[in-house]
């Protein structure tokens, strides 16, 4: 039983942060039409920004604050010298940021070389939870996870300017021909999502080791939980990371990280093959 | 230059691809007048207001908007120099509700009681979703959505597809108080000639990717046969 809990809030764990990841990817697609191959890299230059940082000396939680801004702000720099040439061709969009993760990695090897670093946790100790103790970090993240998540769906419900990110996403075009400036749009949502991938990566830099490698193992799962959750909505992509992490935690734990990959790729392809909209299917733009 | 709101538009070349739909066209449309773009099916009337708005690039003449030349500029920055433009098929944002509809043609309003005030009907359904909503009702939350810009000049594209001739008829009432209100100008695509007559002052007649004819509408109702010259089949 005590066993048991600690699986379900290691895998509660996994999921939010495959939230952030795929929130960050969707909403990238959904607004833009941009296929992020490079969002992994941006987990993992959230991982190199908290590294950096706590080198300088500043504290944990500071560093894990600047950290998605870092990572937001490469992003936008990105957007206007690379992305933005790049809309309207949806196949591009994939060339060029699978170009862009290869730089990003590489720019990695050279400044701090191909070896692994690890950050300290914080130092905030361990609670007792169902009858074990449970690293208190842990739990800070899951957290800022829901509050991030939250936040993001406040913006998107709550504010006008949500309301314009979701009339780019239903119907680009009509949206511009209302005075939106999608192209302020374009980049501010790059850097949102490049912001919460790096919100991701540096939250989870004191659990895994650091690389240039850091990001590849999320982009799959990401992608998966996009596809099936359902695209062009907000909350698909986080039913599809609850199915995806929940499932390949779960599996892991209970048989290995093997049979977690055999699982989650039948039951996506399943779900799939059954709802080919995705789970939160959306009704398609009347003609 | 032309005054606040006037539109030029001068030997116009759009097409798409290598296509050419829209062949040397000329218009002009004083501040605060109405025109009327008749035209058969495929001579470019839906290309023209397009390619006013930006959505298409004119591979070759100028479009200028209260003096300033806009063609070349993206739809946002067209829209907010003045330029308000309900669509062919009206494009609502159809999961959004009516009041977010009506909201994105503004975004710094702080309400949307002057669309409710000239629509009744929209106040009723403010929190439905606009793709739920009637044919009529749906060209209505259209033109609400691009009178919340305050616009100068409305571009309007079939605003009578697809609805009862009866609601047509009352559409018509609605909008032509409106304009007239407002003092916009107006440049209306239409196949319903009852619409076209009741809206504008002006008919231009297209054919073939240019203005063929102009007639001022009192001159057409006395003699209606340039319509049937350019309207039959």
């Amino acid at each position: 039983m005590q066993q048991f809990a600690t699986m379900i809030l290691d895998g509660s764990n996994a999921v939010l942060v495959l939230m952030l990841v795929s929130l960050g990817l969707a909403i990238i697609f959904g607004l833009m039409n941009v296929i992020n191959m490079a969002h992994g890299e941006f987990l993992m230059l959230g991982c190199y920004s908290v590294l950096e940082l706590r080198n300088l000396g500043l504290p944990f939680f500071v560093a894990l604050g600047l950290s998605p801004l870092i990572v937001a702000a490469i992003g936008l720099v990105a957007e206007e010298i690379l992305i933005r040439r790049t809309y309207h061709r949806l196949i591009d969009t994939i060339l060029a940021t699978w170009g862009l993760a290869l730089i990003l990695r590489q720019s990695m090897v050279l400044i701090y070389g191909p070896g692994s670093y690890a950050v300290a946790p914080p130092e905030v100790g361990a609670v007792v939870l169902f009858g074990s103790p449970y690293p208190v970090y842990r739990l800070i993240v899951m957290a800022v996870g829901i509050a991030t998540i939250v936040a993001t769906f406040l913006f998107f419900f709550r504010t006008r300017w949500g309301l314009a990110a979701r009339a780019v996403i239903a119907n680009r075009e009509m949206a511009a021909c209302l005075g939106i400036n999608t192209r302020r749009l374009d980049r501010v949502t790059f850097a949102f999502g490049s912001g919460l991938a790096g919100l991701a990566g540096a939250a989870m830099a004191p659990m895994i080791s650091i690389d240039p490698n850091a990001g590849l193992g999320w982009v799959v799962p990401a992608f998966l939980s996009i596809l099936v959750g359902g695209l062009g909505t907000i909350s698909g992509p986080l039913i599809g990371a609850a199915g995806v992490g929940g499932l390949d935690s779960l599996t892991a734990a209970f048989a290995s990280p093997v049979w977690a990959q055999l699982v989650v790729f039948t039951a996506a392809i399943l779900v799939i093959r059954l709802f080919p909209n995705g789970l939160v299917s959306r009704r398609r733009r009347e003609a | 230059m032309r005054a606040e709101g006037g539109l030029r538009v001068e030997a116009l070349v759009a097409g798409y691809g290598g296509g050419v739909v829209i062949d040397g066209l000329a218009l002009v449309v004083a501040a605060g007048e109405t025109v009327a773009i008749l035209g058969r099916n495929g001579v470019g009337k839906t290309t023209l207001l397009r390619t006013i708005m930006g959505l298409n690039r004119p591979k070759a003449g100028t479009i200028h908007f209260s003096g300033e030349r806009i063609d070349g500029r993206e739809p946002f920055e067209i829209a907010r120099a003045g330029i308000g433009y309900v669509p062919q098929g009206r494009e609502i944002f159809a999961e959004l509700t009516v009041e977010e509809n009506l909201l994105l043609g503004d975004l710094k309003a702080p309400g949307v009681d002057d669309i409710y005030a000239i629509f009744p009907a929209l106040a009723e359904k403010r929190r439905t979703a606009g793709g739920r909503l009637s044919g009529g009702q749906q060209q209505q939350l259209a033109i609400g959505r691009a009178l919340m810009g305050k616009p100068k000049l409305l571009l309007l594209d079939e605003p009578s597809e697809g609805i009862q001739p009866s609601i047509v008829a009352e559409l018509a009432e609605i909008l032509a108080s409106t304009v007239g209100e407002r003092g916009m100008g107006l440049v209306l695509v239409e196949q319903n000639i009852d619409m076209a007559l009741k809206l504008a002052t002006r008919v231009d007649f297209m054919d073939q990717g240019r203005v063929v004819a102009s007639d001022t509408v009192a001159a057409l109702r006395a003699s209606p046969r340039l319509i049937e010259e350019h309207m039959a089949l």
